[in-house]
């Protein structure tokens, strides 16, 4: 107890915390690897509960692709047809939707909701501007089918690089009123978005608390950080870091 | 940022993504965008994503309450 709470950043935080700090230190010593980050995102919902409830529909766009999957509990009585969509994280390195079908269906079950996770690409086969296009395409998709009414009724949740998804998405529905009928979503969450690519020039805290962060450590910083070119990719083949940066768009 | 839906913002102050987080919350607020910011001292990132963590567990409170008021 002593050393746990010695390592995490201050003496107010949970002994859990302090606890999974000390554990979780030295995986920073580690090389940093695309299948290491990978498989890390993929098990993501192992630290949720099994739940044998858990329904999920695996859903395709007109040419057959993969868009995501919609995940319900089966015990819920739906009352409405509130959808969450779900846009996992990653560092746009890393994440899928098997991996988040469990923190999906943890938050639809407490919100009496659905929620679809959409499938979108990761970088470096793809870039930014591919994910979002995935999501864009998803959520026309989604509107257009019987899974939710309108968008009215549709929650959008992003985590960490989704988050900077959800907020590209809720920009280009904001600039597209018109297509979308002048409906927009219900709201949205987002958990610790990342929303600035700018790898010449890096906030602050992107830098420096990567020395304490259990998560973006500074093994994951460096390795992530010399993807930003293809990341930042545009259809020309030259990076532009603002533009895709929802944070510098209007 | 303008026309934004009502946003629910979970971070920590000590994670890597909080400067532009605030950054972020401040233009919604600036475009007249309705923000709840909830961020937390001294945790990690994404921290709201470990559910055996009580400070996870109120992160999730938040959630579900701004999404079922």
């Amino acid at each position: 107890m002593i050393l746990s709470n010695s390592t995490a950043l201050h003496h107010t935080c949970s002994d859990e915390y302090s606890a999974i700090t000390t554990l979780m230190w030295p995986l920073r010593l580690g090389p940093m690897t695309l299948s290491r980050m990978r498989f890390g995102l993929a098990n993501i919902g192992y630290n949720f509960p099994y739940d044998s409830r858990i329904r999920t529909t695996k859903v395709e766009g007109i040419h057959g692709e993969y868009l995501g999957k919609m995940v319900s509990h089966t015990h819920t009585q739906h009352t409405s047809k509130s959808v969450i969509f779900w846009i996992y994280g990653g560092a746009f390195l890393s994440g899928n939707v098997d991996g988040n079908v469990p923190l999906a269906a943890n938050y639809a079950d407490k919100t009496n909701s659905s929620a679809f996770v959409v499938n979108y690409k990761l970088c470096p086969e793809g870039t930014v501007e591919n994910a979002v296009e995935d999501v864009i395409d998803a959520y026309n998709f989604l509107l257009a089918s019987d899974y939710v009414d309108d968008a009215s009724n549709v929650t959008i949740l992003g985590i960490s690089s989704g988050g900077g998804l959800a907020v590209r998405l809720m920009q280009h529905i904001a600039l597209n009123k018109e297509f979308y009928g002048g409906v927009t979503v219900k709201n949205a969450v987002l958990i610790c978005p990342w929303v600035n690519y700018d790898i010449e020039n890096l906030p602050k805290s992107l830098v420096e608390n990567t020395v304490h962060d259990l998560i973006v450590h500074q093994g994951v910083f460096s390795y992530v950080i010399p993807f930003g070119p293809r990341m930042a990719e545009m259809s020309d083949g030259k990076s532009n870091y603002r533009k895709v940066s929802p944070i510098f768009h209007r | 940022m303008k026309g934004l839906p009502k946003l629910c913002v979970i971070s920590s102050d000590h994670e890597c993504t909080s400067d532009e987080t605030y950054d972020l919350v401040e233009k919604c607020r600036k475009a007249g965008v309705e923000v709840k910011h909830h961020s937390q001292k001294y945790l990690c990132h994404v921290y709201a994503l470990l559910p055996f963590l009580p400070e996870a567990q109120a992160a999730e409170k938040q959630i579900v309450d701004f999404l079922t008021v």
